[in-house]
């Protein structure tokens, strides 16, 4: 097939630009955008690439033609639609996409996930349903970053949110606390998991010795760690549409769950008034779901797999739970992208039923050990020009081209459609408060030469952006599954994992470093 | 004036459109009939008869138990699709949400397509849809069902759409297989051989075993309130063993204007 999309589409949130764990489109978080990597085996002319429909009804896609031009063998561009999920039904969905080129009109049909996240009031615990059965995490200790903040960087002392009863509401009330100090967030809300109880209740109950995997492709731990990232995004919307709340407005939450404890009022979660700092987000949640999913370990070395592999149940007997218990202590600063340790402590049980007696028994597996990410990069490189020059009293916009490059851990480049790369533009001084973000390709589509691992991408600035930006390059690897794999290959394939090491967390004291990959000035001719 | 002019085929009655179809979920290429608890695709071909690119026009697609007359408030929605045409281009425009026919009436369902896009070729601002005289819209009423010991009953229902009470003419006659074989063209082995059939009409009986068959009327007037509906069955005896075509259709009293219609293939066995 000439024009293809070779790996599942998978969500990024609207506002920080952030790749979903595993892919999932989330409901909670209502609109998302619907990322597509469209690539070809041969030379296509006139490739342009729209959405034609989506399986179920109630997920509303804005309808968008994407004109590609011609596109050479080996060209891959990732596409993108705003959709919105906040009443789509939990389960796997189907979406149909047409490629229309010089010749040919090519339908391509890929799976997407939907994961239905739901906040139980009564145990604090989030619960994602699947056909496979669910999983129930509840985050007992966090570590939040404390107030201070150096103007740019958040301090690395943190505030231990162990034994709070309402976590969702600890975070909301540290970032409340945040813009009353700051007015508006300044420094990115550090948010590490240190402490889960996890468990998963098959349906049905399963009598071998490895259980389903959810959704029959991404681990168990991708499941809570895509909850985890829903959580804290929705955590900073709500907070922060709280802080409009009380200048007056009101704050709703869509998405078809319950509104969590923290929620204030009332309002459409569009009606926003103050600047989301959505670099700060995207690097602070990157860094802290890569944290949690480098303590855990990826399929098969995760603890769910582990555990189900160190306890053979007796024959007669199915497993109707599993639960962890994992505590994860920092001991190295974390930074995406290198090889950082974290220790990790679990403790796996298995609830066993026999099926003849009806009695009830566990086996339990614990492990003590360190770990180190293994979603890693060597190096990367960011070009662009420091001086974008427009000229007065002219419509015309001044064109800024970024340039990346980035390396693997044996110096080998990353290409194509194995990054998902975004830039963002952060104004300072006179623009504070006013950002950008667009994407980069490796596809040989203007303004990329040729797909041979240079990420491009460019932005237009008008005379209205005059001053300094802060530019950001935010590399996260691509769940490359196809679905012609088994579930245990695809399971092996996590995505989404910030690789760029811009911010520096520590636990132990001083600031946490956020250091952009450079600076532009836009100023007259 | 550059503009852009989107239609679906109506057939021949239109209610008959070869434009639409039932797609098999596991191979697109393959049609299918609708089969009770079944899940299929629908998929309808849209033209741009305009002279100017459409993108992202919209297209819906509906169902509805078989009936002459419904609306879009009285048919079911299934999903949405979208479908970008050059001047003069069409295409097959797949709904992804699959419909499964349902229990009722043994999956017999009547499907519809509309296209449109919102500012250069709007539809009418109305609840009906006007199949025959309004081009964005088609529909597709046709119904396999099969005789037993040539006897056949086949259940549908007559909805009044109008805000007041209206009287209608309901009439069933027999017609030419070859109409209906256009949408039946994937199995035409099975309605190779053909026949007629005789003591068809109207009657309130859901099964032939209840039937009058001294009863029977090929042509009836009612009368029913504003926005209800009513079950009736036509029903009736093949004179031999093939297939025969039967087209239901549904006239205002009034004016004598053509409101609905449907079409019954039945086949021995």
């Amino acid at each position: 097939m000439a024009v293809s999309v070779q790996s599942r589409p998978f969500a990024s949130e609207l506002y920080s630009g952030l790749a979903l764990p595993g892919g999932f489109f989330v409901p909670m978080l209502g609109t998302q955008v619907i990322n597509a990597q469209v690539s070809t085996d041969s030379t296509e002319q006139s490739v342009s690439v729209s959405v034609e429909s989506v399986s179920d009804p109630n997920i509303i896609v804005t309808p968008n033609t994407h004109g590609l031009g011609d596109m050479s063998a080996g060209s891959v561009q990732t596409l993108q639609w705003r959709a919105d999920f906040s009443q789509a039904s939990p389960g796997v969905h189907r979406l149909s996409l047409i490629a229309q080129t010089a010749t040919r009109r090519i339908r391509i049909i890929k799976k997407i996930f939907v994961l239905g996240v739901v906040n139980d009031p009564a145990t604090g615990a989030f619960r994602a349903e699947f056909p496979e059965g669910r999983l129930e995490v509840r985050f007992t200790e966090l570590l939040v970053s404390d107030k201070s903040c150096d103007g740019k960087n958040p301090n690395a002392g943190s505030v231990d949110l162990k034994d709070q009863d309402d976590i969702y509401r600890a975070i909301s009330d540290r970032i409340m606390t945040s813009l009353e100090f700051n007015k508006k967030i300044d420094c990115p809300i550090l948010i590490l998991p240190s402490g889960m109880e996890i468990a998963f209740v098959p349906n049905p109950a399963y009598d071998n010795q490895f259980g389903p995997l959810p959704f029959a492709d991404p681990s168990a731990k991708e499941v809570w760690t895509a909850i985890f990232a829903a959580l804290v995004f929705l955590a900073l919307l709500i907070a922060f549409l709280a802080g409009v709340a009380a200048s007056g407005a009101t704050v709703v939450f869509t998405g078809g769950a319950a509104a969590p404890a923290g929620a204030v009022g009332v309002v459409a979660i569009t009606a926003c008034c103050n600047p989301v700092q959505a670099v700060a987000i995207a690097v602070a949640v990157g860094a802290g779901v890569g944290a949690a999913i480098a303590g855990a370990g990826d399929y098969p070395n995760e603890p769910f797999h582990r555990g189900q592999q160190a306890t053979t149940p007796p024959v007669g007997t199915v497993t109707t739970a599993e639960r962890l218990d994992l505590a994860l202590q920092y001991v190295e600063p974390i930074v995406a992208g290198t090889p950082y340790a974290v220790e990790a402590k679990w403790s796996y049980t298995r609830e066993l039923l026999n099926t003849t007696t009806g009695d009830l028994s566990v086996l339990t597996h614990q492990v003590s050990e360190k770990r180190t990410n293994e979603h890693l990069l060597s190096r990367y490189e960011v070009e662009h020009p420091d001086i974008v020059r427009i000229r007065k009293d002219s419509k015309e916009k001044a064109v800024f081209v970024v340039k990346a490059r980035f390396f693997g851990p044996d110096d080998t480049p990353v290409v194509r459609d194995q990054l998902f790369v975004q830039c963002y533009l952060e104004g300072t001084g006179q623009q504070a408060d006013r950002w950008y973000r667009f994407l980069l390709h490796d596809s040989g589509i203007d303004p990329d030469s040729q797909p041979d691992g240079t990420f491009t991408g460019q932005f237009y600035f008008s005379e209205a952006d005059l001053g300094e930006w802060d530019v950001t390059v935010l590399a996260q690897d691509v769940n490359l599954a196809t679905e012609d794999m088994t579930p245990e290959e695809a399971a092996t394939y996590v995505g989404s994992q910030v690789l760029t090491n811009q911010l520096e967390i520590t636990t132990s004291g001083g600031t946490c470093p956020f250091t952009p990959d450079g600076m532009v000035r836009v100023i007259f001719e | 004036m550059v503009s852009v002019a989107l239609e679906i085929r109506d057939g021949d009655p239109w209610f008959f459109s070869p434009a639409l179809r039932l797609i098999d979920p596991a191979d697109a290429s393959t049609e299918v009939m609708p089969v009770a608890g079944a899940p299929c695709y629908i998929e309808a071909r849209v033209r741009n008869t305009g002279d100017r690119r459409v993108e992202n026009a919209t297209v819906r697609f509906y169902w509805a138990n078989p009936a002459a007359g419904f609306n879009r408030s009285t048919a079911n929605m299934v999903g949405t699709a979208f479908v970008t045409l050059e001047p003069g281009g069409d295409e097959d425009v797949l709904c992804l949400s699959p419909w499964v026919p349902s229990p009722i009436n043994d999956g017999h369902s009547c499907i519809l397509a509309e296209a449109f896009h919102s500012s250069l070729d709007p539809l009418p601002a109305t609840v009906d849809f006007s199949v025959p005289t309004d081009r964005h819209v088609a529909q597709r009423n046709l119904s396999v069902i099969s005789a037993t010991k040539m006897n056949f009953a086949f259940r549908f229902e007559v909805h009044n759409t109008d805000d007041r009470q209206r009287g209608f003419i309901l009439t069933v006659e027999q017609r030419a297989l070859d109409t209906a074989l256009e949408l039946l063209g994937f199995q035409k082995d099975r309605f190779s051989a053909k026949t007629q059939v005789k003591s068809m009409g109207f009657t309130d009986q859901r099964c032939y075993s209840e039937v009058d068959v001294g009863q029977l009327r090929p042509k009836i007037q009612m009368s029913l309130p504003a926005h209800a509906r009513t079950a009736l069955s036509v029903a009736g005896t093949l004179e031999s063993d093939g297939a025969a075509l039967l087209v239901v259709e549904q006239l205002a009293e009034d004016t004598g204007t053509q409101i609905g219609g449907l079409g019954i293939v039945i086949v021995e066995g």
